[in-house]
């Protein structure tokens, strides 16, 4: 097997889920290639595990791990090990420290100090004095710890609740995607029967480019390629209507390079920005890549224009310039 | 790979669950006796009685299988070995992605991979191979539509009592654990724990030590703790249950 240097930080980093995707790739191949940093990780979890239910992890440090390492039902488990392990630990270690609390029996440098004293007439007093305290801080060590521990507890199941919304957001999100992205495919699918239409010599209305929902959204299909300045995609939206996507239909070499893309509304007249999403990523269609993006249609209205143009740019890697993907224009009025 | 013998009986894959242990003291095949130490491999989304994905996976033959281990080590006694490493740390990279199913979904790599080879697929190089198949299954899972909501509900469906009852269970074994450990490893193992940074510092310094290795030492201790306190709980469980019975 092959031995691979990872510092520790590096390892910390991994388990909190803080490398980059590049990173943690890399990383990953060399711990299935290398056992030793297979059993460093592990051990160095261990010891993240341990340091959580001590609570001697620093705020972001311990947020991180909250949100990322209890994410599964396996992790909070080992956490609850540990958590038992170190409770049985520390009466363990107290035992030994006070065994029967025989006082007598000490064998630490501030035990024989107090059995002098207590040889003493007036020592005697000061060290069983001394005895109690030492014999009340343990106490409240003890105690200490298992505050700790049910802090410890209760932050864990925080963080469970905490993971489960976040769960739950994301289905919903996820859904709602999918959704839109069935309708963004519905309606590219209505286009492109428009189109044969029209090259058979069949009518096409121009509403079936366009699609108002009753359900408060509504699509505009644009493609990628076709800056069709002087006769650009309209839609009309109706009253009640709260969003508009904006499907943008990719060209297929788009999706040999899978990024995420920054879209900008912007008003044709005077270049005013509107609406800017960062990180849309694209999705795939049966046929071809497509992204969505969603507007609020008070945006428009705010605007009182009525051509406006969608920028997609993809952002720069290195040391290149954002790569602009396409210029769309298009037409929204109200009815 | 015994219960893998055994699930070609069936004709099914098992939960995993039900682990190699109990398997090594019932199958008397050569084939177990070789790799008496595997973990069974199984199918994705046959836990228990459920079906939890809609995700297509794949069944493994004996032949495809016994090719992943020859291609692991031409020794059976290595090869089982270094399955077993490579399921563990499958198993590692997809919990540590925040996947409730680590084990279904290692098994389900495994079984592609060896079908992959039983094909007579080049792969130059298995590792890298195996990593790409467990990140495609990975990805397949995230996109199931099915996926664990299921398995969240029954989560959460699990009675506080049954729970405190392991949580109970589980802090005995420990405990009975820690005593049977050789008194120096007990020793580490409640030093390690009371222990701050600094002092375990010491403590390595102390014992000739790097940090590294004191830390390794203690990770196997725990490793072998916690293996000892799994097989006390099941043996509690199957105790319970028998009385239950009776």
């Amino acid at each position: 097997m092959e031995q691979i240097s990872h510092n520790e930080q590096v390892i910390f980093r991994y388990l909190l889920n803080e490398l980059s995707e590049e990173e943690q790739a890399r990383f990953e191949e060399d711990y299935l290639r290398d056992d030793s940093l297979f059993d460093q990780i592990r051990a160095l979890e261990e010891e993240l595990l341990e340091d959580y239910v001590k609570g001697d992890l620093s705020g972001p440090a311990r947020l991180r791990f909250e949100r990322h390492y209890l994410a599964s039902e396996r992790s909070r488990e080992r956490v609850r090990a540990t958590r038992d392990l170190i409770q049985i630990c520390s009466f363990e270690s107290n035992a030994r420290k006070v065994p029967n609390h025989n006082l007598e029996r000490w064998g630490s440098p501030l035990g024989a100090r107090l059995r002098l004293m207590a040889k003493q007439p007036l020592g005697l007093g000061l060290g069983m004095a001394a005895a109690l305290l030492l014999i009340f801080g343990l106490g409240s060590a003890v105690e200490l710890l298992r505050l700790r521990m049910r802090l410890a507890t209760f932050r864990e199941e925080r963080a469970v609740f905490e993971q489960r919304a976040y769960e739950a957001e994301h289905q919903l999100a996820g859904e709602r995607e999918r959704l839109n992205a069935e309708r963004a495919e519905i309606a590219s699918l209505r286009e492109r029967l428009i189109r044969d239409n029209n090259q058979s010599g069949r009518p096409g209305p121009e509403r079936v480019r366009t699609r108002t929902s009753a359900n408060q959204t509504a699509l505009l299909a644009l493609t990628q390629g076709m800056r069709s300045f002087s006769r650009p995609a309209r839609i009309a939206i109706s009253a009640g209507t709260r969003f508009l996507d904006l499907q943008v239909n990719l060209e297929e070499q788009e999706a040999a390079k899978p990024r995420s893309y920054r879209a900008v509304v912007k008003t044709v007249e005077g270049d005013r920005e509107i609406w800017i999403r960062e990180g849309v990523k694209p999705r795939r269609s049966r046929s071809f890549p497509l992204v969505v993006v969603r507007v609020p249609v008070d945006r428009f209205q705010a605007a009182g224009k009525q051509d406006f143009m969608l920028t997609l740019t993809a952002p720069a890697t290195g040391e290149k310039n954002d790569d602009e993907v396409d210029i769309l224009y298009f037409q929204v009025t109200f009815k | 790979m015994i219960s893998y013998y055994r699930m070609l009986q069936q004709g099914r894959g098992r939960s995993v669950e039900a682990g190699a242990f109990g398997d090594a003291q019932e199958c008397q095949s050569a084939i177990s006796i070789l790799l008496s130490k595997l973990h069974p491999v199984g199918r994705v989304g046959k836990s228990g009685k459920r079906n939890y994905l809609e995700m297509r996976t794949w069944d493994l033959s004996q032949k495809a299988f016994f090719h992943l281990l020859e291609r692991l080590d031409v020794n059976p006694t290595l090869a089982g070995e270094e399955y077993e490493k490579l399921r563990s740390k499958l198993i590692f990279f997809f919990d540590r992605k925040g996947c409730p199913i680590p084990n279904e979904l290692c098994d389900e790599t495994i079984n592609r991979v060896a079908q992959k080879i039983g094909e007579g697929c080049e792969i130059p190089d298995l590792l890298k191979f195996s990593l790409g198949v467990a990140r495609l299954v990975l990805l397949e899972y995230w996109n199931d539509p099915k996926k664990d909501w299921d398995q969240l509900d029954e989560q959460l469906a699990v009675p506080a009592i049954d729970r405190e009852d392991f949580e109970e269970q589980r802090f005995e074994c420990m405990k009975k654990c820690l005593q049977s450990l050789s008194s120096e490893d007990r020793d580490l193992i409640v030093k390690n724990c009371s222990l701050d940074k600094n002092g375990k510092l010491e403590m390595a310094a102390t014992m000739g030590l790097t940090m590294n290795a004191l830390r390794l030492r203690v990770f196997r201790i725990r490793a072998g703790l916690r293996v000892c306190c799994e097989k006390c709980i099941r043996a509690r469980k199957e105790v319970a249950s028998r009385s239950r019975a009776l």
